[in-house]
């Protein structure tokens, strides 16, 4: 026996409309998805980009370094200095600071390490031991670039005093010291020096 | 239509995406670029560096020679101890700037090849070498108590480039047999000999003998350039098309020293080929040149090419005495002059670039508004500018002429005495025509010694352009009185021109000088009549 039973449907144009509504919403996502994945990818290839030009463009010269008499005391050999005069020129293709200062002896120990971790704190920079000091300040100190630019000199101030020092964070006058300075983009340039004053 | 836009959309993401990367990526090579290039002028920067010290007002002079392949900017300037201190004071800091601490502002630029000595624009007696004031306001002052010091430049380029002054001394701790000891030093210097021996030859056991000129380096300089002797220094660029006659060897002397130093120069030619000895000697043969400043001294010298020519080069030095001392200077080297060598016989054509007609008008000088209206114009001369294309330096004689090329007859115009062109401009308001120019028929005369006359002649060395002047025979009257004293004129003075004559176009033929085979070079050019004139 036939059983009729009727059967509701969606009208023609219900049914596209529908079809149009959940394309978009899936498209809509889609694009959403896409958006965000190449929008973070451009966002990190562009800081790549960023950071290797500003790399390329970082250029900085150690023109001078030298060792004050008045820092140092003593008579050799066992004559010692705890400031270090740093005569830095920026020949790069951007105005530029220093990072940090780094020195160690022919032995690979550190002397000497004024980092650029709290630069409001100066006395907080200097590794190993607190108490390192430079004048001017490192990262705030603009080096300028172009034609008319010239050194700056920094002066670095170990934390002890010459008649205490420990050979640790003090510079013999005739030994051999390797000093490396850090621009602010990650160009480095090391300079090979023997400490006299 | 939904999967079209949301296509269309996607796209323009990718599309973006793959922009950014391209422009990232043109960025990032833009920076290596240039990394690369500082990179490259940094090794290629050389500087030799002289320092010398003014015994007149103590000052430390740096005399700086670019030696390497790019141009050098010289940033700053400071001066070290022998422990690497820093001993030289500007306003802010040990780095000299500019004036008053220096007697030149920085930065300074050497190109080339260049010593700062030859260059100019520094408004100082020294060119452009750079002094270190000792006096107020002092930069620094060498005491010969701070032993040596060492005086440093550095460079844009990120490049430091230094001297030690004074030079170092001698030192020897033991001496056996006879031996002599040169001493050069830029201060007074004392020298103590301490001696063990019996040799009659040092008196005594410990004595002292002061010496110094006050220079760091040599106190006299010599600089010598040869070129055949010609009215135009332009032939000393290239000697090519010498065959013989006089060259003139220009010998400058430096006196780097704070005293006068009388002296006197000796040069030996050095020849090759068949080129015999030249002989000349340099006129004075002695000068007192003062101190700090130069002289130069003038030697001519015969030259002859021999059978087939060959080359003569001119090495020299000077000698002076300065407080009863004899001083040397080094070596120099002249350019190298070829004689006669057929190698260098001229190819090659010359241009000419552009004519510029002057003249006047005898019959109606008022109220004219066009240079060229009728018959009436004549022309007395025009001007040619000739560039030398060719790969060796020409005389032009006497025989070149510019000649209009017309359907009745030719006019020809000769080229006049000078290299500059003649101004001849008629007054268009007033009564009468402004006064003729004078010209001077060029004449060479001709020696038996050579085929090119010497000092004769319009010289044109190689990719050299000058403006020659050709006029009529007759710059009297126009068209009727025949002018004196051109050899070549024909009996047609300058007459009219316009488009009615039926002038069909312009030729200037160059004559030059013969080549080395005794042949004459000439050029020919021939320029359509396009009717339009510049005057």
């Amino acid at each position: 026996m036939r059983s009729w039973k009727r059967r509701h449907a969606v009208s023609e144009l219900m049914g596209t409309l529908i079809m149009i509504g959940i394309t978009l919403v899936a498209g809509a996502a889609v694009i959403g998805w896409v958006n965000g994945q190449a929008g973070a990818s451009e966002q990190v290839y562009g800081q790549n980009v960023a950071n290797n030009v500003n790399y390329l463009s970082e250029h900085l010269v150690v023109v001078n370094v030298q060792f004050p008499s008045s820092g140092c005391s003593g008579t050799s050999p066992s004559r010692y200095c705890d400031v270090m005069q740093i005569s830095i020129y920026n020949n790069g293709a951007e105005v530029d600071t220093v990072s940090s200062f780094t020195v160690v002896d022919k032995s690979g120990v550190t002397q000497a390490a004024v980092a650029q971790t709290a630069p409001t704190s100066p006395g907080a920079w200097c590794a190993p031991s607190p108490g390192c000091a430079a004048s001017p300040v490192l990262k705030t100190t603009s080096l300028s670039t172009g034609p008319t630019a010239q050194p700056t000199v920094f002066t670095v101030t170990l934390p002890t005093a010459p008649a205490a020092c420990t050979l640790v964070l003090c510079f013999t006058v005739g030994s051999f010291y390797t000093l490396q300075v850090m621009g602010q983009f990650g160009y480095s340039v090391q300079v090979q020096l023997t400490a006299s004053g | 239509m939904a999967a079209v836009i949301i296509f269309a959309i996607i796209f323009t993401a990718g599309f973006s995406y793959f922009s950014f990367q391209a422009s990232s990526n043109l960025t990032l090579d833009k920076a290596n670029a240039s990394a690369q290039l500082a990179q490259n002028k940094v090794t290629q920067e050389k500087l030799v560096l002289g320092a010398f010290q003014s015994l007149t007002n103590g000052n430390l002079w740096l005399n700086i020679t670019n030696v390497g392949g790019v141009p050098s900017t010289i940033v700053s300037v400071f001066v070290t101890n022998f422990a690497g201190q820093l001993i030289s004071t500007g306003p802010t800091s040990p780095y000299l700037t500019g004036t008053p601490y220096l007697n030149v502002s920085l930065p300074l630029s050497i190109p080339i090849g260049v010593t700062t000595h030859q260059m100019n624009g520094c408004a100082v007696k020294m060119g452009c070498d750079i002094g270190i004031s000792s006096s107020s306001p002092k930069a620094y002052a060498y005491d010969s108590s701070q032993g040596t010091v060492l005086v440093t430049v550095l460079t844009a380029a990120g490049n430091e480039f230094s001297i030690q002054y004074p030079m170092s001394t001698v030192s020897t701790t033991s001496v056996t047999g006879d031996t002599t000891v040169t001493v050069t030093s830029s201060t007074a210097t004392t020298i103590t000999v301490n001696s063990t021996t019996t040799s009659t030859s040092v008196s005594t056991s410990s004595s002292t003998i002061s010496t110094g000129l006050g220079i760091g380096t040599n106190a006299l300089v010599v600089q010598m350039a040869a070129c055949p002797w010609s009215d135009d220094d332009s032939s000393c660029l290239s000697s090519s098309g010498f065959y013989g006659g006089t060259v003139l060897l220009n010998v400058t002397v430096t006196n780097y020293s704070g005293q006068a130093i009388n002296t006197q120069m000796n040069v030996l030619p050095v020849v090759t080929g068949t080129v015999p000895t030249p002989t000349g000697s340099c006129s004075p043969s002695s000068q007192n040149i003062l101190a700090s400043s130069a002289f130069t001294f003038h030697c001519p010298y015969s030259v002859s090419q021999g059978n087939v020519g060959g080359t003569v080069t001119f090495i020299g030095y000077a000698q002076g005495t300065a407080s009863g001392k004899q001083i040397t200077s080094a070596e120099s080297t002249s350019n190298t002059i070829n004689v006669g060598n057929l190698a260098t016989e001229l190819t090659g054509p010359l241009t000419i670039d552009y004519f510029n007609f002057t003249y006047y008008s005898s019959s109606n000088p008022g109220g004219r508004s066009s240079p060229v209206i009728s018959h009436s114009d004549h022309f007395v001369s025009l001007d040619a500018s000739i560039t030398n294309t060719g790969n060796a330096s020409i005389v032009i004689l006497q025989y070149s002429y510019f000649q209009f090329v017309r359907t009745a007859q030719e006019e020809d115009y000769y080229i006049v005495n000078g290299t500059t062109a003649h101004s001849l401009l008629p007054s268009y308001t007033g009564s009468s025509p402004n006064a003729k120019g004078s010209f001077g028929a060029l004449v060479c005369s001709e020696g038996s010694s050579g085929p090119n006359p010497s000092g004769c002649g319009i010289t044109l060395g190689i990719g050299v352009t000058k403006t020659v002047a050709f006029a009529a025979n007759a710059p009297g009257t126009p068209g009727t009185t025949l002018g004196a004293g051109w050899e070549w004129g024909t009996g047609t003075p300058g007459g009219g021109i316009s488009s009615g004559e039926g002038i069909n176009g312009f030729v200037v033929i160059i004559f030059a000088e013969k080549n080395a085979k005794g042949n004459w070079i000439s050029f020919a050019q021939t320029l359509p009549y396009f009717g339009i004139y510049i005057s």
